[in-house]
């Protein structure tokens, strides 16, 4: 009887501490603040998660408050509804619970949810103008995948590529080249944003290009007879047996002095289609030969077209900075082996211009392309912007909406072709971030870019690695070795 | 089992003695490793040290360097956890076995670490390895003796291998260290590692208890052969200890070390007398020893003072991606004024030697200088998170935005490093800076040492500007100039001292009468230091002049 006393005594003493508990963590969750002032600027926030349009399938945008004040109080919700997120909190840094912010974010799907940050300085509340963005109807796709290693010159040491789960902050291998005898892996190319049909290339003692098809890891190389360079850039046709690759020479000049540190030029290039099922490379002098360069092919989604970069020969006092590529296309049939002749879509020469990596949207009717002033390595060029081509008018117009006063560069469709990532060294001039947009495929507009989140706000500060091709992926790549093939 | 006391008294002893010896002759290893290590205290960083093979390991390791900033803790901290390595070593084997080890074999992982240690490669986180190991395992046997007899055999098998599999870790990575390594081979490094430990180190302690129970059996239990052959076990490891610490250490690498501490601390006139030291070619030290030569005004007066037989790769490092060299390829750049390739050339030694304070330092004054405040800012920021270069980075960041640096204009003209030779290179900076006193110089030597003299003679013009009298050296070069070319020479409108004159004559005459071993020496003792010499016995390119 008096252990039985004791214990009720000791749950109900328990329950009592429970309850008190919850009472303060909801009193201290609840808006108990009284507001003194309002100001009509919205708060300053990094990084700048302001006026996006978000997909509804993105991670918190966690972010950092950038107004000095001794407390804070933050309101995230629908707009017109009120708040389901609010924090109060000392620390600047806001770190979004993820479960609230996927819930919030279904929601208001097609809607606009604010920031709301309130600002407490000398005991006062003042409430700064919100922060709105717009959330999507269009999702993005699942996985965001890129090479990580530092901006370098010559020599690697550790990098893989990884694959990262947008709506999480997850970042999963799928290789590192640690297990691959420390060689260089690159160019990772998945046909029609699949995982299940990806190819990368090795360097090193293990070199050669590793396709992944059907289930199964297969070894190649991609060399053309009597051609010294192996396979560089790809692209997968849309029935995922042909790649059309190219094969580069490429040198590197270090600059002595001045902003742009290093120069990168083809001595000599072509293209070629490999086929998957039968192992075979098949070419034409229309798409290679000594006279032209031809890099970055690119297929449409109708897989009967072909487009690519060409420049005129590098000859031996030829000045890098007047190598100007032109974009090309080319009708191919596959399956006869047969070849259109190439026509100019777009002479960027002529306007002192040079075109790189064509990407065909997935509804086939623009092209995104980057500009530079020469070459066609435009990742060491902070004049490089991307453009977008309407095919059936083949009116080329500067996204402005997306440049900065940086580099722009690769850049990547999402499969609906309502997203696209693009590389920007746009925050500090060395390493490229991974930016997401949205893409209005009936104005041919996109929206604000904005950086691929993470869990620190402050992560992309003190990290030294680049993101290197980021390519939008349906699903994740699972369970393939690539030591093994 | 060894006695309670006399255990204690090894222990002490071994930190006293182990402090003394790397806080002295191996004070450099405790420098080197501050310097290729860095440990930061952020989020990130755990959570990227952690996630990879030995990860936890790396981190703690990692913590237990950065106070290595401090030579003389650095000496403590590794003279207190080799001294902890034999102390737990011995208390572990005195839980398992209760037979005696009058040989005290279980002072031999500790020895044999400190005999590792003196080398540079050895990866001194096998240290706290073992250290973490033997902490972990002791609960564990003391758990195995209260356990029950049934589970004794199972724990005994489990605790035999975990023990070991650090304490076996030593010998286990230094196995892995020898053998060739293929990829199958590390693919399969645990179980390899946990045999070759198991059938190694795990070895001696039992080993010294068996010998030490049959000896018993001859004396008897005495006191006095116990001691006696502890006495003589002790003397005949320490003796071994010493002799391998003598193979092991290397005075090159601790030359080396000594030479790149004055670099960074700037004092060049200790590198000249650290690099003097040296024995033998390396390419490395010849070109530190040039640069020396420069910061203390004595290239144009002293260059063949020093051994050149690296020719004109005396002055410059080619890029090769080679490790060690990749360290210093920048000095000559960032001395030039010429931040491109001085970051190009610290920026792969970062790529491939990993981020350290050294290395953080270099590319936040160079993007500094190149006007790449932002890039700056990614380095300072990863500086800021460590304990004792925080201060540093907190002042370069103030000066990050405001201080005017003497940096180089970008120039109109295009270049490209020929990365290979810098002799165009050096050619390009004359012209576009002709008051760079350090270019100019290390052009001279550059044509000096590769046998131009004809560029030599043609590219002299601003030595008047930069001396009040022709340097020793230069005037020896153009006086063979002017025996070929007298009127070229005399458009130079350079005069060349009666001493110098005199000092050729003396030279030729001795050169033509040069036909034997002993000659040439008598030679060399004359003129060893001066260009004729040089060019008639050490230049690579022959005893010719080269017209390119």
């Amino acid at each position: 009887m008096n252990i039985q006393k004791i214990i009720s005594a000791k749950l109900l003493k328990l329950c009592y501490i429970c309850f008190i508990f919850h009472t303060l963590v909801y009193i201290s969750c609840n808006k108990d603040i009284e507001v003194s002032s309002s100001v009509a600027r919205a708060p300053q926030i990094s990084p700048s998660y302001a006026g996006l349009i978000i997909p509804p399938n993105i991670a918190p945008l966690n972010f950092a408050i950038e107004e000095a004040a001794t407390q804070y109080y933050i309101e995230i919700g629908e707009i017109n509804q009120n708040p389901t997120i609010h924090y109060l909190q000392k620390d600047s840094i806001v770190k979004i619970n993820q479960k609230h912010w996927r819930k919030l974010l279904q929601q208001a799907k097609g809607g606009v949810i604010y920031f709301r940050i309130y600002l407490k300085r000398d005991n006062k509340w003042i409430q700064m103008a919100d922060i709105l963005n717009v959330v999507a109807n269009q999702e993005i796709d699942q996985y965001l995948v890129y090479r990580l290693l530092y901006p370098g010159y010559e020599l690697w040491n550790e990098m893989g590529i990884y694959q990262r789960e947008l709506s999480s902050y997850k970042q999963i291998p799928i290789v590192e080249n640690k297990s691959l005898e420390g060689s260089c892996v690159n160019c990772h190319t998945f046909a029609n944003n699949s995982p299940e049909t990806m190819l990368l290339h090795i360097r090193g003692e293990l070199g050669g290009t590793i396709l992944y098809r059907d289930g199964k890891t297969s070894k190649t190389d991609m060399t053309v007879g009597g051609m010294n360079n192996r396979g560089t850039y790809s692209s997968w046709h849309p029935d995922q047996q042909h790649i059309a690759f190219s094969m580069n020479d490429v040198q590197q000049y270090f600059h002595f002095s001045g902003s742009k540190p290093i120069e990168v030029a083809d001595k000599t290039s072509d293209l070629a289609i490999y086929d998957c099922q039968t192992n075979e490379i098949f070419t034409s002098p229309k798409i290679s030969g000594e006279e032209q360069l031809e890099t970055y092919p690119s297929w449409h989604p109708n897989g009967r077209v072909l487009y690519f970069c060409r420049a005129k020969k590098l000859n031996k006092n030829m000045p890098l900075d007047s190598i100007l590529y032109d974009l090309y296309s080319v009708e191919i049939d596959v399956k006869s082996r047969t070849f259109g002749d190439p026509q100019c879509v777009y002479e960027a020469s002529a306007l002192g211009k040079s075109v790189s990596f064509p990407r065909v949207s997935p509804d086939g009717r623009h092209l995104m392309l980057t500009l530079s002033d020469y070459g066609c390595f435009p990742i060491w060029h902070p004049e490089s912007e991307l453009a977008l081509l309407d095919i059936s008018s083949n009116s080329l117009r500067i996204l402005e909406e997306v440049n900065s006063d940086d580099v722009e560069s690769f850049h990547s469709w999402s499969s609906s072709g309502d997203w696209f990532v693009f590389s920007s060294k746009r925050l500090d001039g060395l390493w490229a971030r991974p930016f997401i947009a949205h893409f209005d495929k009936k104005t041919g507009l996109a929206g604000k870019p904005f950086i691929l989140p993470q869990k620190d706000p402050y992560f992309y500060d003190n990290f030294t690695k680049t993101y290197n091709l980021p390519e939008l992926i349906t699903r994740p790549v699972k369970n393939v070795d690539f030591r093994k093939p | 089992m060894i006695s309670n006391k006399l255990r204690a008294l090894i222990f002490c002893l071994l930190v006293i003695l182990l402090s003394l010896l790397f806080h002295g002759p191996l004070s450099h290893i405790i420098y080197w490793h501050e310097q290729h290590h860095l440990f930061r205290y952020s989020e990130i960083y755990f959570l990227q040290t952690t996630n990879s093979p030995f990860g936890v390991l790396n981190y703690i390791t990692s913590y237990a360097i950065q106070y290595f900033y401090d030579p003389l803790i650095g000496a403590l901290i590794v003279a207190f956890s080799l001294s902890l390595i034999f102390l737990l070593n011995s208390l572990l084997w005195q839980k398992l076995y209760s037979h005696c080890d009058y040989f005290i074999l279980s002072l031999l992982p500790t020895l044999y670490l400190v005999v590792e240690l003196a080398s540079i490669e050895f990866p001194i986180k096998i240290i706290f390895g073992i250290l973490l190991n033997l902490i972990l395992v002791i609960p564990c046997v003391c758990i195995l003796k209260k356990a029950k007899k049934h589970f004794k055999p199972l724990l005994l098998i489990f605790i035999f291998v975990l023990s070991n599999a650090y304490c076996i870790i030593s010998l286990c990575m230094m196995t892995i260290e020898i053998i060739p390594t293929t990829s199958t081979f590390k693919s399969n490094m645990p179980l390899t590692s946990t045999i070759v430990t198991l059938l190694i180190l795990s070895a001696s302690p039992f080993l010294g208890s068996l010998l030490s129970v049959y000896i018993s059996k001859f004396t008897k239990g005495s006191l006095k052969w116990k001691c006696l052959i502890s006495l003589a076990s002790l003397l005949l490891i320490a003796s071994i200890s010493m002799w391998g610490l003598f193979e092991k250490h290397s005075y090159r690498a601790r030359l080396m070390i000594k030479v790149d501490r004055h670099i960074k601390n700037n004092e060049w006139h200790e590198v000249l007398i650290e690099t003097k030291k040296y024995q033998g070619k390396n390419h490395l030290v010849s070109y530190i020893n040039n640069l020396a030569l420069y910061k203390t005004g004595r290239l144009p007066y002293d260059l063949f003072l020093y051994p050149q037989s690296f020719g004109k790769e005396s002055i410059f490092i080619p890029w090769n991606g080679q490790t060690k060299e990749n360290e210093y390829g920048d000095l000559i750049y960032a001395e030039l004024g010429y931040w491109n390739e001085a970051h190009r050339w610290a920026f792969e030694s970062m790529t491939i030697n990993g981020e350290n304070a050294a290395i953080l330092q270099k590319l936040v004054r160079y993007n500094i200088a190149n006007k790449r405040p932002l890039v700056a800012q990614r380095f300072i920021n990863i500086l800021k998170e460590t304990k004792f270069y925080k201060n540093w980075a907190i002042e370069e960041e103030k000066i990050l935005h405001t201080e005017k640096i003497n940096y180089t204009e970008q120039k109109n003209q295009i270049h490209f490093s020929n990365i290979s030779d810098i002799g165009a290179d050096l050619l390009f900076i004359t012209r576009q800076e002709p008051d760079n006193k350090m270019a100019f110089e290390y052009l001279m030597s550059y044509y000096l040492l590769s046998n131009r003299l004809l560029d030599f003679a043609q590219n002299s013009s601003n030595m008047k500007t930069f001396y009040q009298g022709v340097p020793p050296i230069y005037e020896q070069a153009l006086i063979v100039f002017k025996t070929m070319y007298p009127k070229e020479f005399e458009a130079l409108e350079l005069e060349i001292s009666s001493q110098c004159v005199e000092q050729f004559k003396a030279y030729s005459q001795s050169y033509a009468n040069c036909k034997s071993q002993s000659d040439q020496l008598r030679l060399r003792e004359q003129f060893g230091a001066s260009y004729w010499y040089y060019l008639n016995f050490i230049s690579p390119y022959g005893n010719k002049i080269i017209i390119q």
